[in-house]
């Protein structure tokens, strides 16, 4: 029983510090707006405000997040994208 | 000693009938030669001036069209004015932007249509803001007023691609100004070979065109190096002299543009320009040259409405776009010698023509 007791609770603090730390992934590409690529725009992912990054000076941006389904939010139009486990590229047509 | 004489006598009546051989071979030459010479001659004159006389008839006829086509659009643009003076109603405004839009694509390269632009638009916007406008004609007028954006937006991006094509643009995002955020933008007004060859303090990370938080590093008089005979030497002076001194080839210029208001169809910035000091291809430091307010209208041509640097190029800035509190620009960096397309061809040819026949001699 003690012995189950210890096992138990070594499985569960492990699992406590392994679950969170998801491997992030970076999403690039380059933002275009009517076909010229655009600089210094801002980009926010909806699903976590604190993330945002601007395009730089080739319209090139690039965000590092766990893999999976996010909304990027670029002048005020809502972009669906998904984040693979090795990263992936995105461009973007405005 | 007379068989001697007798063998000279032989030899100069051998050279005597050498040379009666080579004098009339040569005129024989000179005579097919010399004339081929002077045709072939004359006949690269004829067609340099039959070249030269066909260009100017019609350049002449070109420009006696285009003449014609101008008094013409201007006057009917002028005549719907007048006849339209009290009544101002709706159809009268399409008419106006249609002859504006004409004038403009016809006549882009030597007519500035921007004062006519903004007195239609200024006129719908006293119509959009009248009073006692119904939310109808609220609507109508401001459906007018897009029109008439659109079409100065069509005309300011055909003149926006032939400057990019000859120079070089950049399409920049900027957002009201926050201090606290420092959202300044700060653009390398630079050639293609520039951004190619130049680099940064050291010496080896090339240059962006942009660079966030504003043009930095501003050369100052702080930074003391030491003393020499008395007179304290700055390592920055030392650059400041240079750059006065020198003229051209090692002058750059960048500009930092804050964006201090935004309207529908305008935005006002503050420039700041700056000369860039380069020691061989490596970047010094910067200069402040001169901060002014400027208005930035959708109806700018940049065609018309550009500013010359001091390395003899000039800029245009486009306004593309227009949100709540940012504005979407091009900034476009092109020769002061440029020609338009409708030109250029004709000089260009002309002179390969003449420089083909050149060749030929």
């Amino acid at each position: 029983m003690r012995r189950g007791i210890i096992l138990a609770t070594c499985l569960l603090v492990t699992s406590v510090f392994i679950a969170p730390v998801a491997v992030a992934a970076e999403l690039f590409g380059i933002v275009y707006s009517q076909g010229t690529p655009i600089a210094n725009l801002p980009i926010t992912v909806k699903e976590n405000q604190q993330v945002k990054t601007k395009t730089g000076p080739k319209g090139d941006y690039s965000i590092n997040l766990p893999p999976g389904n996010y909304t990027l939010i670029i002048k005020g139009s809502e972009i669906a994208v998904t984040i693979s486990p090795a990263g992936n590229r995105f461009d973007i047509r405005l | 000693m007379a068989e001697n004489e007798g063998k000279r006598v032989d030899k100069w009546q051998k050279w005597e009938s050498f040379a009666k051989i080579l004098a009339g071979f040569s005129a024989a030459v000179s005579a097919i030669l010399i004339p081929i010479l002077i045709n072939s001659y004359t006949e690269e004159n004829r067609k340099a001036e039959m070249y030269v006389k066909t260009m100017t008839e019609r350049e002449k006829s070109d420009t006696d069209i285009r003449q014609t086509m101008f008094q013409g659009l201007l006057t009917g643009y002028l005549g719907a004015i007048k006849e339209d003076f009290t009544k101002a109603d709706e159809e009268s405004f399409r008419r106006r932007i249609m002859f504006l839009e004409l004038l403009t694509l016809n006549f882009q390269e030597y007519f500035n249509a921007k004062p006519l632009f903004e007195e239609v638009y200024a006129g719908l916007e006293r119509k959009r803001t009248d009073p006692k406008a119904s939310g109808n004609d609220i609507e109508k007028w401001e459906n007018l007023e897009n029109e008439i954006i659109r079409v100065s937006r069509n005309i300011v991006s055909r003149q926006a691609t032939m400057l990019n094509s000859i120079g070089i643009g950049v399409l920049i995002n900027i957002n009201k100004y926050e201090p606290k955020l420092d959202n300044s933008i700060c653009v390398r007004l630079y050639s293609r070979e520039d951004f190619a060859n130049l680099k940064q303090k050291d010496g080896v990370t090339v240059l962006e065109s942009l660079q966030d938080g504003g043009c930095s590093g501003q050369l100052n008089d702080v930074q003391m190096k030491g003393t020499q005979n008395g007179t304290a030497i700055t390592e920055n002076a030392v650059l400041k002299v240079k750059m006065k001194n020198e003229t051209g080839e090692n002058r750059h210029q960048s500009m930092n543009i804050v964006l201090k208001n935004v309207e529908k169809s305008r935005i006002t910035v503050q420039l700041s320009i700056y000369d860039d000091i380069f020691e061989g291809k490596v970047f010094q430091g910067r200069l402040l040259n001169k901060s002014f307010a400027l208005e930035i209208s959708v109806f700018d041509l940049p065609y018309m409405d550009n500013t010359k640097l001091s390395d003899g190029s000039r800029f245009a800035l486009v306004l593309k776009e227009v949100g709540d509190d940012s504005a979407v620009i091009e900034a476009i960096r092109f020769k002061n010698d440029f020609l338009s397309l409708r030109d250029r061809p004709v000089f260009e040819e002309m002179l390969q023509k003449l420089q083909v026949g050149d060749k030929r001699k």
